[in-house]
């Protein structure tokens, strides 16, 4: 193939016409581009999640699956950050769109190990301090759930949900989850979340995104009880003297 | 008693280690810890007599700072140094009263990634506890290692074996004790700290879905005690090693001298505990430790230790 490369008429060419050139469509396409998206698809889908007592759960991940053909549609490629402050993964539910990459930056002044023991993409970063964050993120290529820990600090867990497409988002701390711009039809609805009680963490429902702008779903999730790694110190068994 | 050149190597690598740590923890800019602990507790037999006038209990207060550096070695290989400074104080007994520091040396292999991966513990520790007085003043070295295994239903076992040596310096004539004419030919050390001891043990903690954490423990312990009498006798010297009036009880604490006697014992150490999180970072910790002591001659001692600790890590 080959590529030509187009010479722009000198007038364009030059900086105060081309700053101008460029401030009109920084401008005019996003409009564009959100009523195109507003003709086609600006349904909503908003999930409330209740677990067995009626509580919100935080940090569930709801993910609209689409068919093949319409995954293409829906990719971004947005490379998202887990950070490590005071000896804890923030956030601890992250979504990346598969082929992305996830980086771990060390906020704290001491060294931590990242490891995933996920089947879907097994990988450890060595020893490496708040100096040397630029370096170290991975690429996550196949959709799944991978848990990533620290290799020091036991405690220190985080879960990355690797969507298939962009239509996926977590539930904040009322259990609301929403996704926007979907396309009418009827689809199912992946729901995860690390303590749910069902295979895999997962539950499929089926939706149907209606000519309606916004389509209300409620869930009640079974969760299992949260058995965290302990942190907090505990007297070291001395002999007796 | 063991020979001068092991004495001297065990000591010589104790400081060695002591003089490293502390450089280590000072000089550290990053991977250390600090913890404080403060805590309040009840003896029961704070001079392990033998008898119920020699049973003396008292309550307790102490406190213990230690501040560690994690040295990462490789992805599965960790070196952890400390150093660290307590204070235990009695109530009714201030003889007792005790100040201990001291360095640690623990290296720690995982068989693995993660938590529930198993690990081997190799530790080594050196401490000063001074008291009241030189005769109860002792040097403390631990040599230990431990496996231990975490499993994901929130149980963890740990087990192993430790040998702990304790040397005190040479003591002056006790002229109470040689007053006595107990033994012209076969005088008893008078250096009641003098001693090697090891021991065996295993513990299970349960973790809690709330983060409470159940422990049991129990621990079997050849070495020897340092027990304390009004009432000294020949059959009590003759199967000491070592014996010396106790400075725990001067004169200002007691209307009559006190002994203290060492003797070769086993003894079997049953320990529960419960820690309750408070903070992330904090917790309060319920414990408590039966001990039995099974001396010569049909001497058998008990003690009872119950302590309140609250612990913070910096």
């Amino acid at each position: 193939m080959i590529i030509r490369y187009m010479r722009f008429p000198s007038f364009i060419t030059s900086s105060s016409a081309l700053r101008s050139l460029q401030w009109a469509l920084k401008k005019l396409v996003p409009i564009g581009c959100a009523l195109a998206g507003a003709m086609s698809h600006a349904q909503t889908l908003s999930v409330t999640l209740l677990d067995q007592n009626a509580n919100p759960v935080e940090g569930a991940v709801i993910e609209l699956l689409v068919p093949d053909e319409l995954k293409g549609n829906f990719q971004n490629t947005t490379d998202i950050v887990v950070d490590q402050v005071d000896k804890e993964f923030v956030p601890r539910v992250s979504i990346v769109v598969a082929g992305n990459q996830v980086s771990f930056p060390n906020s704290d002044d001491i060294l931590h190990h990242v490891y995933s023991f996920a089947p879907i993409n097994t990988f450890n970063i060595p020893l490496y301090g708040r100096e040397e964050e630029a370096r170290f993120s991975q690429e996550f290529p196949i959709s799944g759930v991978v848990e990533i820990g620290c290799n020091i600090h036991d405690w220190m867990l985080a879960y990355i949900y690797v969507s298939e497409t962009a239509l996926s988002s977590i539930s904040d701390s009322g259990g609301l989850a929403s996704l926007l711009d979907l396309p009418l039809g009827n689809y199912q609805l992946r729901v995860w979340h690390p303590r749910l009680s069902e295979s895999d963490n997962n539950l499929i429902v089926d939706v149907e995104i209606s000519a309606e702008a916004t389509t209300n779903l409620d869930l009640s999730l079974e969760l299992e009880r949260e058995r965290k790694i302990r942190r907090a110190p505990s007297s070291s068994k001395n002999r007796y003297k | 008693m063991t020979s001068p050149a092991s004495s001297f190597l065990f000591g010589f690598l104790n400081s060695c280690l002591a003089v490293c740590c502390f450089g280590f923890v000072h000089s550290a800019s990053g991977n250390e810890f600090y913890s404080l602990s403060l805590g309040l507790g009840e003896e029961s037999n704070v001079p392990r007599g033998l008898d119920g006038f020699h049973e003396l209990g008292s309550v307790f207060s102490e406190v213990g700072l230690t501040a560690g550096k994690l040295i990462q070695l490789g992805f599965n290989d960790s070196l952890l140094l400390s150093a660290s400074a307590g204070y235990s104080r009695f109530g009714e007994l201030r003889g007792f009263d005790q100040a201990e520091v001291g360095v640690g040396l623990s290296y720690r292999h995982k068989f693995g990634f993660g938590p529930t991966a198993p690990s081997v513990n190799v530790a080594s520790s050196y401490s000063l506890a001074r008291s009241q007085g030189a005769a109860r003043d002792t040097n403390i070295g631990v040599i230990e290692v431990s496996l231990s295994k975490q499993f994901e239903s929130g149980f963890s076992l740990s087990g192993g074996l430790d040998y702990q040596r304790n040397t005190s310096k040479l003591l002056p004539e006790d002229p109470l004790v040689s007053a006595f004419g107990y033994d012209p030919v076969r005088r008893a050390a008078y250096e009641l700290f003098d001693f090697e001891s090891a021991s065996a043990f295993i513990n299970g903690d349960y973790t809690f879905y709330n983060g409470w954490l159940a422990s049991a423990g129990f621990r079997k312990i050849n070495g020897a005690t340092v027990a304390s009498t009004t009432t000294p006798s020949l059959a009590v010297y003759k199967i000491s090693d070592a014996f010396y009036t106790d400075p725990a009880f001067n004169s200002e604490m007691a209307a009559r001298p006190w002994f203290a006697y060492q003797l070769e014992t086993n003894a079997s150490q049953y320990s529960a505990a419960l820690s309750i999180p408070i903070l992330q970072d904090t917790s309060l910790d319920v414990t408590a430790s039966w001990i039995e002591i099974s001396a010569p001659s049909g001497r058998d001692y008990d003690n009872t230790v119950y302590a309140v600790s609250l612990i913070h890590n910096f």
